[in-house]
């Protein structure tokens, strides 16, 4: 449990880079004597982490939060203390030393942290709804072609069709429908004569599956009829059984 | 015409928000001159009273349609009193402080406006993968589809039986004010989360750190610096998936997100001004923000609740005065019953 809580922390805070600043930000309040800092900030959030992370606190709100124990160190403010102190430290220079050294604590934030926006965060937008495309063009084959889709797909397709058609059901998502059926579409390797059975059980009359997986002629034996493609995906109608 | 609908709906929404937060301000009887305090305060009184007017509906199983008008004239009725409190006190409709327009560093703000634009277009001009949204952009498509709040499965679209299961849905009903929106602005409510909510929530955040910074320092240009300081910590904030800075920055059309970025900060400014002056004003604010930090996400039932005791905890031991601890724990009492609901809801689904 204990492990569990730690390896969040862990995840949460990475190489702890931003809260050694953190810890030092706090002491360089407490050092320059600021009383509005100690106050508002030092005190406020020395005891917030001492209640926090005391282990028996840890572990209930671990049960609160359900495995999100992690959420805690939002409450601890580090940008604003960080800010704070650094703007104290100005405070003791004159002009052309202060923007030197606020140079100097911009690298060091720089240098603790990692850049936003050479991530892997953002996309070239393709739309409006900044959906990709493709999703859009899977949405219209399926309207096209079925007045009441129910939708049994596999996760990059399901996590964003209802973000743009909310008419479309699906047969399961990131927080809901049957376990089963999930468990049956997931994986590249099906075994589609059963999936077809539990599609058809569940009233699911669409399947969209990435290009490639499977022959078209092996699974139109299995009772699934080709509606279309896009680049990645293929559309197939699952036939109700005679 | 995007563009005009949102201009259109922050216009509105910053003119009523004002409104309301001199209503109230009026009405307790609290002296300031403090516009950006009026407007997050109407915002705040805005979000609280969803919370309850949702939670309602959710029981009642009113209509989406109907929320939507009955919260529409909510905002009016306090936007209103605003006005009627205004002309009956003979009070200005602006007044313009002539030396706070002296000592302005064109610079840092050029500089400071600079980054908060970016950032902001960073998010609203890309697209970003985020499987969180295909459960609370679903939530509020599946109320606009079928108009019904939460009565309907966002993934299979079948009715909900069990209005137990769906409790950390109702205890925060968040999507469904964002459904409210869309119906308010009449665009799809997609490109709300993703494109317009960034533009007006990025800057929003940054003028909630402007108001805590104005606790801490006096001098503007230093308080220019300070956000600047924020800017560069939050650009350079992507150490984790989970930190503040990945949720401002990546995903803060979602509820949790505006909590992390903008609520806590707020709270956290609040809390100061109650501890620096125990005003029935400032009491009464630290309540409904109680109640609003819900609306957004359910971390609120705990994190509101730490905030408030630490700093209660603090000016107890400063003050000794019992009766602020006592005024602290009735501000905590949104978060105790929406707390103890989540328990017996969890105990019934069996989750316990």
């Amino acid at each position: 449990m204990f492990i569990d809580i730690i390896e969040q922390l862990n995840t949460a805070i990475d190489d702890g880079a931003y809260w050694l600043l953190y810890v030092f930000s706090l002491l360089i309040i407490v050092k320059l004597n600021d009383e509005k800092g100690k106050e508002y900030l030092v005190k406020p959030m020395v005891l917030l982490a001492i209640i926090v992370f005391n282990p028996l606190v840890a572990l209930v709100l671990d049960k609160c939060l359900q495995s999100s124990y992690w959420r805690v160190i939002w409450m601890l403010q580090e940008y604003i203390v960080i800010s704070y102190a650094i703007i104290l430290v100005l405070r003791k220079y004159k002009k052309v030393q202060k923007i030197i050294v606020g140079i100097v604590f911009s690298l060091i934030i720089v240098f603790a942290g990692k850049n936003m926006f050479v991530d892997n965060y953002y996309k070239k937008a393709e739309n409006i709804y900044r959906i990709p495309n493709e999703i859009i063009e899977i949405c219209e084959i399926i309207n096209n072609n079925e007045d009441e889709p129910y939708v049994a797909t596999v996760y990059h397709v399901y996590i964003w069709i209802k973000q743009y058609d909310p008419s479309i059901n699906l047969a399961y998502g990131k927080n809901g429908g049957p376990m089963e059926i999930r468990s049956l579409v997931e994986p590249s390797e099906r075994d589609y004569a059963y999936l077809h059975e539990v599609l058809v059980e569940n009233e699911c009359n669409i399947l969209v599956i990435r290009v490639g997986e499977v022959l078209q002629e092996e699974i139109e034996m299995h009772g699934y009829e080709f509606i279309d493609n896009t680049q990645n995906y293929v559309i197939y109608r699952v036939m109700p059984n005679m | 015409m995007l563009l005009i609908r949102t201009l259109f709906f922050v216009i509105i929404t910053s003119i009523t928000s004002v409104g309301c937060g001199y209503f109230f301000r009026k009405l307790l009887k609290y002296q300031s001159t403090d516009i950006l305090n009026d407007f997050f305060t109407g915002l705040t009184v805005f979000l609280a009273f969803f919370q309850i007017e949702c939670l309602i509906g959710i029981f009642f199983k009113i209509s989406l349609e109907a929320l939507t008008n009955i919260y529409a004239i909510t905002i009016g009725f306090f936007f209103l009193m605003g006005i009627l409190y205004k002309v009956k006190l003979k009070e200005k409709w602006i007044s313009i402080n002539h030396n706070s327009l002296k000592d302005i560093n064109w610079g840092m703000i050029i500089c400071v406006s600079l980054l908060v634009g970016v950032q902001a277009c960073m998010i609203a001009f890309s697209m970003r993968q985020n499987s969180d949204d295909s459960s609370y952009i679903a939530i509020t498509n599946t109320a606009l589809e079928t108009n019904t709040l939460l009565e309907y499965s966002h993934v299979t679209g079948e009715q909900y039986t069990n209005i137990v299961s769906l409790f950390k849905r109702w205890v925060s009903p968040f999507n469904i004010l964002m459904a409210v929106l869309t119906k308010y602005i009449g665009i799809h409510s997609t490109v709300l989360h993703h494109v317009i909510l960034p533009l007006i929530l990025i800057p929003l955040a940054y003028i909630v750190y402007w108001q805590l910074g104005k606790v801490f320092i006096k001098d503007k240009k230093e308080r220019w610096v300070f956000l600047l300081f924020i800017c560069i910590m939050h650009i350079f904030g992507g150490y984790s998936e989970e930190s503040v800075s990945t949720h401002l920055l990546v995903r803060i059309w979602q509820g949790k997100s505006i909590y992390a970025a903008i609520f806590i900060p707020w709270l956290i400014y609040r809390l100061i001004c109650l501890y620096q002056e125990k005003t029935k004003y400032n009491w009464v604010i630290l309540f409904i923000s109680s109640i609003a930090g819900i609306v957004l996400s359910n971390v609120a039932v705990i994190e509101n609740i730490f905030l408030i005791f630490v700093f209660a905890l603090l000016d107890f031991y400063k003050n000794k005065n019992w009766k602020h601890l006592i005024y602290a724990g009735i501000c905590c009492l949104p978060m105790f019953i929406a707390g103890v609901t989540m328990v017996i809801c969890m105990y019934m689904m069996g989750e316990l």
